[in-house]
């Protein structure tokens, strides 16, 4: 094994301890809303300056290995991939820490438990992202077309659940803070679906070299 | 082992080709010597030439006949050239010559220096060896000699030589093939000796050469030690292996990239095999772990469901990974602060209003008796909730802790018997439909199980009717419950059987209930091998359906 293979693994290893951390942040944030786990949130909050340094190391790593290699072909396709992927997941780490905030404002547990669409919305983008990642990892280039069209789903649902918030504020005015929230949280989680969608799109890109980003799908 | 006709060659031919050459070295010499001789006859004979010579006997035809008789004596033939290459007299030819002129030898004898010249005779054909010398002015005299005796001798020797040569090669082959004999059985009995050695037999042959016996011996003695420590490695090795493959912690160890071992329980937590280089490796949560123990973000990982926790030791690129697998904990934990969260909530609504009850009724001593007793029936009502709690909590704890499936054999008969005294069907229409006989379950168990499911449809199910069916069958007790609605829906069912579940919305929580009686069936069911499920019925509402089997039939 080369210094060339070293420092690819070296990247392997630390892009994957990202997209680890980045999900469970991404699960903690959802079951500390769900369980209205304080504690538990703010230990999300604090992990997003963890996913922060990671983002900057990778891009590092990466930037030295283009220096150091002038790499071709395959290997330039994983570095340009990865420096992209980390951003997609720091902007996950994002959403996340800004769901985490909401368990500090309202106690949303009751209203979450009583939209049963929340809880497919909220399982989904996470499915999407480990599923774009190990997809990544192992160059498996058949996939990413099914997480692709998994995004379209979020966005039904987003907007079904939408609507649902809108009429329970219509209904009881009381609780238009906490269903604004609702609505932010689940606005969270379509974005995260994009990203996830983002980094499924870069799999062929990764594999054989094709870019699919902004065609339709086959 | 050489085979013998290898060995064989490998004498004869050297020794063969050796002779070979001797022979042709020798004849060589032998022809130089013989050729030196002929050279000094030549000489002697050209000073004889120069006497008849100078006695002018060649010179007039007259004696020209005596000088041929003369040099026909003395065995060679003479010849007269004059400096322009032409032969005034030959002692073996009459008559002219051609120009001689062109003839090393006569050439050398002009430049005054003769050399000895061997060539086929165009005048007589046969090999002759020729000497010029100049005589007299003008004139070069020249000798030459026949080689014929010379060529006989010498192959007369090489005859003799060359039979020689073969009778040596014949004894050379004789002794090659008695030497190569002895030593492939030398070769063998020693390869012999040496498989004995190895295979730590104790009887080995002996030899006459005492160091020969001390070198197998030696032989022997470390092939036996070098088997007893491979036999302890592999047992040391067998026994670690053992071990490791028996904790319940996963064990991965690496020297850089390299995985120079782990064991079975790593595959099975971690749950992907593993290979022997961490760069084959594409699961995100094991390389996510080697980044982490570079770089420590996290100290655990989630594969699926399972909850893993690792820590590592590491001495320069070598490192131990360890990997513990804390699902049960992890589940276990939440499961408790769930707990906690549900029961403290259940046991604070009637406790609270006991509270409520109790302090309303000390504050006001004027109070009228129709008050004071709605305060007491709702501090009574709640205390009695509490102990129905507490008494669920007990039984569930007791089934969850202890679980122990009692073969008791109970008349089921009686136990419905107690049953329908105890259920109060109030504006609902129950019927029931029951096997008797004796079954083999602890009756309280059957007990709990219906009354649970009965008082759940009786509480929550809208509709009229309930309808109850008990069936034993071999080893099986069935027991299904169905009520009229309204239905739980799909996603819900698996989640009911949850403690404290019918707090959620899909029942309204109106009435009292611990909300553990489904989690009590579940455990009873499991108590006994059985099933607990949920299914849509013809009445439009659900039937809870219930299997318990008993170690023996009926």
């Amino acid at each position: 094994m080369d210094i060339m293979d070293l420092d690819i693994q070296n990247i392997k290893e630390n892009f994957s301890a990202m997209s680890v951390l980045v999900a469970n942040m991404y699960m903690d944030a959802l079951r500390s809303l769900a369980v209205h786990d304080e504690e538990l949130a703010q230990k999300v909050i604090a992990r997003d300056l963890e996913a922060d340094r990671l983002e900057l190391d990778l891009d590092e790593l990466c930037l030295r290995f283009l220096a150091r290699y002038s790499p071709k072909a395959a290997e330039l396709r994983f570095v340009v991939a990865i420096l992209r992927l980390i951003v997609e997941l720091e902007r996950i780490g994002d959403h996340s820490k800004v769901m985490a905030r909401q368990v500090s404002r309202f106690h949303l547990a009751p209203m979450l438990k009583a939209l049963p669409e929340f809880q497919e919305i909220s399982i989904l983008p996470y499915q999407m992202l480990n599923e774009a990642i190990d997809a990544f990892l192992s160059g498996d280039a058949e996939k990413y077309p099914v997480i692709i069209r998994t995004d379209e789903t979020v966005g039904a649902l987003q907007k079904s659940l939408n609507e649902s918030l809108v009429a329970l504020i219509k209904k009881d005015t009381s609780r238009v803070g906490p269903a604004i929230s609702v609505i932010n949280i689940i606005r969270r989680l379509e974005r995260i679906a994009d990203h996830a969608k983002n980094i499924a799109e870069m799999v062929p890109y990764v594999t054989v070299g094709e870019v699919v980003k902004g065609k339709a799908l086959k | 082992m050489i085979p013998k006709r290898q060995l064989f060659l490998l004498i004869f031919l050297p020794s063969v080709l050796v002779l070979l050459v001797g022979l042709a070295l020798v004849q060589d010499k032998n022809r130089r010597q013989s050729e030196g001789q002929f050279e000094d006859l030549l000489k002697t004979s050209w000073s004889l030439a120069l006497l008849v010579y100078d006695q002018g006997l060649m010179n007039s035809p007259e004696t020209q006949e005596k000088a041929r008789a003369m040099t026909k004596d003395l065995g060679f033939r003479l010849t007269l050239i004059t400096d322009d290459g032409q032969v005034t007299f030959d002692s073996e030819v009459n008559g002219s010559l051609d120009s001689h002129k062109d003839r090393p030898e006569f050439k050398a004898a002009l430049l005054g220096a003769p050399i000895f010249v061997t060539r086929l005779s165009e005048t007589t054909g046969k090999n002759y060896m020729y000497y010029a010398q100049r005589a007299a002015p003008r004139v070069i005299l020249r000798v030459s000699g026949p080689l014929t005796y010379f060529d006989n001798e010498v192959s007369a020797f090489f005859r003799q030589a060359f039979f020689g040569v073969l009778g040596l090669s014949a004894l050379v082959a004789l002794f090659s093939f008695w030497v190569s004999r002895g030593i492939a059985k030398v070769y063998q009995d020693l390869s012999l000796a040496v498989a004995a050695a190895k295979g730590g037999e104790d009887q080995l042959p002996t030899f006459k050469n005492p160091q020969l016996d001390e070198a197998l011996y030696s032989l022997s003695l470390a092939t036996r030690e070098l088997k007893g420590n491979k036999e302890e490695i592999e047992s040391l090795n067998a026994r670690l292996e053992y071990i490791l493959s028996r904790i319940n912690e996963g064990v991965i160890f690496l020297d850089g990239q390299k995985i120079l071992y782990r064991n079975r329980r790593a595959e099975e937590i971690l749950n992907c095999p593993i290979p022997d280089s961490t760069a084959k490796i594409d699961k995100k949560e094991i390389l996510s772990v080697f980044a982490s123990v570079k770089n420590p973000q996290f100290n655990h990982i989630k594969i699926g469901e399972r909850v893993v926790f690792f820590d590592h030791t590491r001495e320069d690129d070598r490192l131990l990974v360890i990997f513990h697998d804390q699902t049960e904990k992890e589940k276990y934990s939440t499961f408790k602060s769930d707990l906690v969260g549900n029961i403290s909530h259940e046991l604070k609504t009637p406790l609270a209003l006991v509270l409520g009850a109790a302090e309303v009724i000390l504050k006001d001593k004027a109070m009228p008796r129709s008050y004071l007793e709605k305060f007491l029936g709702t501090l009574y009502r709640n205390a009695q909730r509490l102990n129905s709690l507490l008494d669920d909590l007990i039984l569930l704890h007791q089934l969850e802790s202890r679980p122990e499936a009692l073969a008791e054999e109970s008349d089921l008969g009686e136990i419905l018997k107690e049953i329908k005294e105890m259920v109060e069907p109030g504006d609902k229409e129950l019927t029931w439909e029951a096997d008797e006989g004796i079954v083999f379950f602890h009756s309280a168990h059957i007990i709990s199980v219906l009354t649970n499911l009965v008082n759940n449809a009786l509480k929550y199910s809208k509709g009229p009717k309930i309808q109850v069916e008990v069936r034993r069958k071999d080893h099986f007790l069935e027991i299904a419950v169905a009520d009229s609605g309204p239905v739980i829906p799909e996603g819900e069912r698996e989640r009911i059987f949850e403690r404290f579940y019918s707090l959620s919305r899909s029942r309204c929580r109106d009435r009292s209930g611990s909300g553990l009686g489904l989690a009590i069936v579940k455990h009873i069911a499991r108590l006994y091998h059985g099933q607990v499920k949920i299914s849509d019925n013809d009445l439009g509402g659900n039937t809870f359906w219930v299997l318990l089997t008993s170690p023996t039939a009926f």
